[in-house]
């Protein structure tokens, strides 16, 4: 099918038409009016629309990738822009969409730039929506890169005292990862002759020398998006300086694109010059997980704790996915799901109760105590990110859990001794919010979370549950 | 008829919980403890009946994973379940009547909705079954819990346990490819990594059961109300132990670690169990002393001579609660004194309590007389010595000798409220409703015993030590794992996030980067500065290379 505007486009078109339309919309004002917000949220619940659409019209089961669209961009050289879907990749943007929508709530009320923060914010969702249907490697590669200005923008304008340090650690690290990747790009082109689809990737054959080039550069551009040691180091100097939940959210999302290339490069039968990478891979992936559960554990900044808790799920699911089995991919995906969600909120309330404490002038000990509405959805999302069955992280996490096991019990045993720490931390602090005792404010519910977001919050809790019993449930007949 | 209760009462509790108005919480306090009586009582006939239902629900159906959730009814599981559902009804009847108790309605919703996560434990045919109710009872508990100091340990302990169990549940499947409880002996066969399976289901046992060392949890729930203390003592996550102790019987002797593990914490529980039974001050924690000792019992009963899982579950409920309802009744009388060194005399006023004390204890050591035989027998008889000595130390200091009450307490002496003594009455015959005229001679010695050591009270210089801080206050363990674990832990994440991230990435790498690049930019600029003598020298260099090169060329 060549040319023909299709669902696949519509979804990264979207977004990008509520930037255009939030660009022109009117800044909020005195008057109470949030055009910007609505708009932004209106194109976010448009796209979920779609997405939703796109699982009725795909079989879910199915492997491979789904309602895929051609597009011939050049003829010479010849470049074909391909699109498509699996179900890895639309429970990832649907939980992105859903992350969106809850980081939109936490910056409502933050008038100060608005317009911007919508716009970027916007620009970074359809360009990470183009990355999750790119089933080309030149789509794959262009919106690989191309989400990283929205949030360069984003930390010039709303990064801390430090930001400057930390765009040019930001730089430093991705450019080094967009350079060798840009370079990997070129040569499989010049290799194959024209552009190669994704899915080829699993049958290319490569001379010895080339292949032990391009695997050696396509995993370090990946992992430059990756928490693992040493990249790890940009991304929780980003995470921890921001005090914007929308732009930790999306800075939180990143690696996921690393993670997600993962998915698409490693072919199934793995060449045998892989399997020492993977082992290095596996040893520094384990060491980094213990590493920043422990740092996550004695840090008293909770911003850092929920990034410890996120870089070690994200190690967790990407030695999941260099098992190279398609179940556990599956698996991921679901567990993903709940993941992104659990993280955004938290995300986004830990931010509330920051800015609460600020504007009280007390400490955050007990702080729950005063905000009923807000303790409860805040402790509902640390249980389920700890690992209780309140989410489809509890299921899926026990499939990947028993296949590491099972492949390497070493490395399985630290894993879980890393998730038990992550989980120790988060419930600690979770206490320490909780504890009456310290509580300097009355429970007057005054400036608890409004009713209307207390509502679409038990709503989310509520798809979590859902996602516990059947992951699929929203879709008919899976 | 399980399957059907499992809905009534998960859907009665969960609006419950949800719906809750201070107007309506004792109606739907009351309501819930109905709805749960008339459960009980079906269940009963069912059960007398010898219904049996099959009941299987396909959850899920992956590839590589097949759930079913089973509520089948038969005689056994009927068995294993009216115990808790009795327990259950006590503790709504007490939360009901008790003003002590202000959020009624939720206590009892939260029940409600333990029994049902109890039932799914207790019919489960599959490891996700059993591993979900598990961690489900924790995630009750804790809201159960009221306190946020008693949750601390509680959530943590728990936390483990289920992740500990967890782990053994994705390596048992990863080796044998299979969730069902039938499967587990093909772990003998197929199964690596034996001894981490053992010790890690052992650890997760014992931190549910709060066997020795990790029994402070269960310490640190003495702050809470009585019935709430005792619900959660038996009836909520050391039940899931129990229960996952003997569902997964097979997995514990597949290394030889693991049941010389469990065997010797259930030897040291009961020991432990002791010591806080007969030198503990705070009544509450003599109850969960005397709770760890028929912890502590059933478990070597279960592991050194595979007794039968039905009576152990029996003696630990029954036997729970009978000491439970014995120290409640005692507390509510004395106007909620929670000192016994502040006691004594009480016989006083409180003859018909302490009459139906004795009924309930005596019921309860006569079914545990009776419930054992060979070797087994002479360690039953052993621990109902060891017990009557302990109960009739207690019972001594609260209701003989010298009072050291307060005025106020005297003053406000009365029997203890019906709802307690009725259910120890009913507690108490149904034990005695077990057996009729079997080991009444044992029986009979053990009361000679008990009346000996209320006269003599063999144990009174133990008194002395109600005034000792060290025994009192100190959580010997919480400062070992705080010395063992905790602080290793926290200071290791110093180093490493000083080391590592400062000096190492920070200082070293990005720095020496900046420089480098830093560097280059200042020997690029000046290489490219108009300079005469720097042209001259650029052309002769270039001069240099072509001669070098055609030099080499040439060679």
């Amino acid at each position: 099918m060549l040319n023909t505007f299709s669902i696949l486009s519509l979804i990264i078109a979207i977004p990008f038409l509520g930037m255009l339309f939030t660009l022109f919309a009117k800044e909020a004002g005195d008057n109470g009016t949030r055009n910007v917000f609505s708009v932004a949220v209106f194109a976010v619940i448009a796209n979920i629309v779609m997405i939703l659409r796109i699982f009725m019209l795909m079989e879910v089961y199915k492997p491979g990738l789904q309602l895929v669209e051609t597009y011939n961009w050049m003829q010479n050289p010849n470049i074909d822009i391909v699109f498509g879907v699996d179900v890895l990749s639309l429970m990832l943007l649907l939980a992105i969409h859903i992350a969106f929508i809850i980081g939109f709530i936490g910056v409502r009320n933050n008038l100060e730039h608005q317009k911007s923060l919508m716009v970027w914010s916007l620009m970074f969702l359809s360009m990470i929506t183009g990355f999750f249907v790119a089933a080309d490697i030149f789509s794959f590669y262009i919106f690989f890169e191309a989400m990283l200005l929205p949030l360069f923008m984003l930390l010039g304008m709303f990064g801390d005292v430090k930001r400057q340090e930390y765009i040019n650690r930001f730089l430093l690290y991705n450019m080094l990862g967009a350079v060798i990747f840009f370079v990997a790009t070129v040569l499989l082109f010049n290799y194959q002759h024209g552009m190669l689809e994704l899915q080829q990737l699993n049958n290319m054959k490569l001379n010895s020398r080339l292949e032990y080039f391009i695997w050696a550069a396509i995993f370090i551009s990946l992992l430059s998006r990756i928490p693992v040691w040493p990249f790890h180091y940009w991304i929780a100097s980003v995470n921890s300086s921001i005090r914007n939940p929308m732009i930790f959210l999306i800075s939180m999302i990143l690696p996921l694109t690393g993670i997600y290339g993962f998915v698409r490069f490693l072919p199934k039968t793995l060449p045998s010059i892989l399997g020492n990478y993977i082992l290095i891979l596996q040893i520094i992936g384990v060491v980094t997980m213990l590493f920043i559960a422990l740092i996550g554990l004695i840090n008293k900044d909770r911003q850092y704790k929920i990034f410890s808790y996120i870089t070690v799920y994200y190690i967790m699911y990407m030695l999941g996915i260099l098992t190279r089995n398609e179940v556990i991919l599956l698996n991921i995906a679901f567990s993903f799901f709940s993941y992104l969600i659990i993280v955004a909120s938290m995300e986004v309330f830990s931010h509330y109760i920051a800015k609460e404490q600020n504007q009280q002038g007390v400490l955050d000990d007990g702080l729950l105590c005063a905000y009923p509405k807000l303790s409860i959805i805040y402790s509902f999302m640390t249980l389920s990110a700890v690992g209780l069955p309140l989410s489809s992280l509890f299921l899926n996490n026990f499939l990947i859990l028993s296949d590491l096991l099972a492949v390497n019990i070493k490395m399985g045993i630290i894993m879980l001794l890393s998730l038990v720490i992550v989980s120790s931390a988060l419930l600690k602090e979770l206490f320490r919010l909780r504890d009456a005792e310290k509580c300097a404010l009355t429970a007057s519910g005054q400036n608890d979370i409004s009713r209307g977001i207390f509502s679409f919050m038990l709503f989310i809790c509520f798809v979590l549950l859902m996602s516990f019993i059947k992951p699929l449930w929203f879709v008919i007949g899976a | 008829m399980i399957a059907n209760s499992v809905f009534v009462l998960a859907l009665w509790g969960a609006l419950g919980s949800i719906l809750v108005s201070p107007k309506s919480n004792r109606i739907m306090s009351f309501m819930t403890f109905m709805i749960t009586s008339v459960i009980f009582f079906f269940l009963s006939k069912n059960y007398l009946a010898g219904t049996n239902e099959p009941f299987s629900f396909e959850w899920l159906k992956y590839m590589s994973l097949q759930v079913d959730i089973d509520l089948s009814s038969n005689t056994r599981k009927f068995e294993q379940i009216l115990p808790i559902f009795l327990l259950s009804i006590i503790a709504m009847l007490v939360a009901v009547f008790n003003s002590e108790e202000m959020r009624k309605q939720r206590f009892c919703c939260l029940v409600a909705l333990n029994l049902c996560v109890v039932c799914g434990a207790v019919c489960a045919v599959n490891l996700m079954q059993l591993l979900i109710c598990s961690c489900l009872m924790t995630v009750l508990g804790f809201c159960i819990i009221d306190d946020m100091d008693a949750r601390k340990k509680y959530a943590f302990y728990n936390l483990l346990a289920d992740l500990s169990l967890f782990s053994v549940c994705s390596l048992t499947y990863g080796y044998i490819g299979s969730l069902d409880f039938k499967s587990l002996p093909m772990f003998d066969k197929l199964g690596a990594h034996r001894d981490l399976v053992a010790i890690l289901l052992a650890f997760a046992i014992s931190l549910k059961l709060g066997l020795f060392m990790f029994h402070n949890q269960l310490y640190d729930l003495s702050v809470l109300h009585f019935n709430r203390l005792a619900y959660l003592l038996f009836c909520s996550t050391p039940f899931a132990g129990l229960i996952i102790l003997h569902k997964f019987y097979p997995l514990t002797s597949v290394s030889a670690y693991g049941q010389p593990i469990l065997k010797t914490l259930s030897v040291l529980t009961v020991c432990c169990g002791i010591y806080s039974a007969l030198f503990m001050n705070n009544i509450k924690e003599k109850t969960i002393g005397l709770v760890q000792i028929l912890f502590g019992f059933g478990l070597i009963q279960l592991l050194f001579f595979s007794a039968d899982f039905k009576v152990i579950e029996n003696i630990i409920l029954f036997g729970g609660a009978v000491f439970c309802l014995m120290l409640y009744a005692v507390y509510y009388a004395s106007s909620y004194e929670l000192n016994v060194s502040k006691m004594g005399g009480f016989i006083s006023g409180n003859k018909f309590g302490f009459l139906l004390q004795m009924i309930a204890f005596f019921a309860l050591l006569h079914y545990l007389l009776i419930s054992f035989s060979g070797n087994a027998y002479y360690v039953a008889l052993g621990f109902a010595a060891i017990l009557t000595i302990v109960v009739a130390h207690i019972l001594r200091q609260i209701f003989f000798g010298e009072t050291h009450a307060d005025e106020r307490v005297l003053a406000m002496l009365k029997n203890p409220a019906w709802y307690l003594l009725f259910s120890l009455l009913a507690l108490g015959g149904l034990l005695a409703s077990f057996s009729y005229q079997k080991a009444l001679i044992e029986t009979g010695a053990m009361f000679i015993l008990f009346v000996v050591c209320l006269i003599f009270y063999p144990l009174r210089k133990t008194e002395a030590l109600y005034n000792s801080e060290l025994v009192q206050e100190s959580d010997a363990f919480e400062t070992i794992f705080d010395f063992l674990i905790i602080t290793p832990l926290t200071i290791l994440g110093r180093i490493l996030w000083l080391l590592v991230d400062f000096i190492l990435i920070e200082r070293t790498i990005i720095n020496s980067l900046r420089d480098a690049t830093g560097l280059m930019i200042r020997s690029v600029s000046k290489l490219n500065m108009f300079s005469a003598k720097l042209y001259i020298f650029y052309v002769l260099a270039s001069f240099g290379l072509i001669a070098f090169l055609a030099y080499m060329g040439n060679k």
